[in-house]
């Protein structure tokens, strides 16, 4: 990923001292950090000190960017280190294989199967504020490897380009990894939505 | 014969607009005759989209004028210092 012309002139402006420079080029990406941080933490006070330590260590990094990747990429990734940081070890369930996101064939009795029937209906009888409840629920129950991708890649709005980068993972494992947070998160939202279980036989 | 399962794995590129044109067609031809890929497919969206409805929060005002003051105060301690 290039970075943009004017970025490496505010780039090289700041690692020079500038202050007003650098205050430009956090501009951009404050609101997008701020979102990214609250998605991710357990609680509001927790994301704006995610906030808060990503920019203050870009202050004191800032000599150490050296630009190979965007700037964006590299606040990114200062960010996901604090959040690893605050949270040590995760104990969540890995998520279960593709396979069984799936409709099962005929015949197969696994537990897992996906709630197929109309979101609209049982959407349109919630609040907003339940909504994100049940999302915010959803999203917690992600491992951080699956979090991530999800999040860069649909409410950051990174390309899987982006989120591979930013990740420093190869494209086919951010994509794989995109499709079966997304899958995930259908599943619970289904459980959610639906409160019973309804099985549904595909071919 | 298309299989759900097989489309199912491949909708992901088909939702990102990046796939084979005959993945498509094919894809096409198979949910107009089958309801469960269609519910399948909107929820896949509709999860996407839920998310993404419910970013927007924005830096409040006071947080902001603190925050500024903080990095202003980093900036200085950092370049008064080489
Ligand atoms: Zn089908």
């Amino acid at each position: 990923m290039a970075i943009k012309t004017d970025e490496k002139e505010l780039v090289k402006q700041a690692k020079a001292g500038d202050f007003k420079s650098f205050t430009k080029l956090i501009e951009n990406y404050q609101q997008k950090i701020f979102g990214f941080a609250l998605k991710m933490a357990k609680n509001r006070e927790d994301a704006e000190d995610i906030f808060q330590e990503t920019f203050l260590k870009a202050v004191d990094n800032i000599q150490k960017f050296r630009g190979d990747a965007s700037f964006g990429t590299w606040l990114y990734r200062i960010a996901i280190n604090i959040i690893r940081a605050k949270y040590g070890r995760e104990n969540k369930k890995e998520l279960l294989p593709l396979e069984d996101y799936l409709p099962i064939k005929h015949g197969d009795h696994s537990a897992h199967v996906p709630q197929l029937f109309d979101w609209n209906d049982p959407l349109s009888k919630l609040t907003n504020d339940e909504i994100n409840t049940k999302i915010k629920a959803a999203l917690s129950e992600l491992p951080q490897k699956y979090q991530l991708p999800f999040l860069l890649r649909y409410t950051q709005e990174l390309s899987v380009q982006e989120v591979a980068d930013t990740l420093k993972l190869s494209l086919a494992a951010t994509k794989s990894r995109i499709l079966r947070a997304r899958m995930a998160m259908r599943s619970s939202l289904s459980g959610y939505l639906s409160g019973e279980d309804t099985n549904v036989t595909l071919s | 014969m298309s299989h759900c399962r097989d489309m199912i794995k491949k909708l992901a590129d088909y939702l990102d607009g990046d796939l084979e044109p005959e993945f498509c067609t094919e894809l096409e031809k198979h949910l107009k005759g089958c309801n469960n890929c269609k519910l399948m497919i909107n929820s896949m969206k509709m999860t996407v989209q839920l998310c993404k409805d419910g970013t927007c929060e924005d830096l409040p005002q006071e947080f902001q004028d603190k925050f500024q003051q903080k990095l202003a105060e980093r900036w200085k301690k950092k370049f008064d210092r080489q």
